[in-house]
């Protein structure tokens, strides 16, 4: 049972993660879908399809907009662009990911403290 | 897997959707292969790197139903949408698919209990129009008469306000699942 919702919150915590992420990829340039499932699965073990229906829910709530490009070989690529709004959210989540890692480490470096004195 | 069977897996999980809606999810994981093999990959290798198309499937589906769930409030949408949900195995089957179905059950018998006590004023009140047209009437008292019609208005109406008590609390019901459903599938995005 503990296993289980240990399990559970890991993957929430990955897919919370994932958004970010797909968001900050996007922030520099706009990507077309491919592109974005490999910079992201070429760093996170995640099965790179989930990141598709993730895409398509960001567009409807506002946070990118797509339009078609053509490539110079074979037909046009679907490429997703972040908007204001995806900005500031994208900046919302990286000082909410910022605090969080930092409180983290806090935890981790008065443990680490504790165990040195013991010994 | 290779791409054939990749699609038809992820076409099977998707059934049930708006036809433009699965074109479009198609679409994307079509253009995604063609990318994959002009960068040499093979589709095979591109399959893998994606992942189980029937768990994508699910997940496109569960947030196509949990949006129209959302639009709609209907509660027949949000019990689509809670149990897509539930099939991503979201939702901690005896937690909350037991309560679920335990609140369902108890709605609906409150349901037939609305019209129950609604028909019964009515079969009441058809006594009265009927009963004269019966071979075996007994004519009723002018007590007996008011005492009749009163009790089956009584009923009749008491029914109907049940009904419209039931209304609320079924969408209420709907309304709160929803926002559960709604807060779990935020959290948990994906694989």
């Amino acid at each position: 049972m503990q296993a289980e919702e240990l399990c559970v919150v890991n993957i929430q915590f990955k897919k919370g993660v994932l958004e970010l992420c797909v968001l900050a990829v996007l922030s520099d340039e706009d990507l077309y879908g491919y592109k974005i499932v490999q910079t992201i699965s070429e760093n996170i073990n995640i099965s790179g399809g989930t990141i598709y229906p993730l895409l398509r829910r960001l567009s409807k709530e506002g946070f990118f907009e797509t339009y078609l490009e053509e490539s110079e070989d074979g037909p046009p690529r679907k490429y997703y662009h972040l908007t204001e709004k995806g900005h500031k959210t994208k900046d919302a989540l990286i000082k909410e990911w910022d605090e969080f890692v930092n409180a983290v480490q806090r935890i981790l470096d008065k443990k680490e403290r504790e165990e040195v004195l013991y010994e | 897997m290779n791409k054939e069977e990749f699609f038809q897996k992820l076409g099977r999980s998707l059934k049930g959707l708006p036809k433009t809606e699965i074109d479009t999810i198609m679409a994307d994981f079509e253009e995604h292969f063609m990318n994959s093999v002009k960068e040499g990959r093979s589709e095979d290798e591109t399959a893998e790197m994606l992942g189980n198309p029937a768990a994508i499937g699910r997940i496109a589906k569960t947030e196509l139903l949990m949006e129209e769930a959302e639009t709609k409030g209907s509660a027949r949408s949000v019990f689509r949408a809670v149990m897509a949900a539930a099939g991503l195995g979201l939702f901690n089957i005896i937690i909350v698919i037991g309560p679920f179905f335990g609140i369902v059950g108890a709605l609906i018998g409150l349901w037939a209990a609305a019209a129950g006590v609604g028909l019964s004023g009515v079969a009441t009140l058809g006594v009265l129009f009927f009963s004269p047209f019966v071979r075996s009437f007994i004519p009723l008292t002018a007590a007996g008469i008011v005492f009749t019609l009163f009790t089956g208005i009584g009923l009749a109406a008491f029914g109907g306000l049940l009904g419209i008590g039931m209304v609320y609390l079924t969408k209420w019901f709907a309304k709160l699942t929803l926002a559960y459903a709604k807060a779990t599938v935020g959290i948990v995005k994906g694989k």
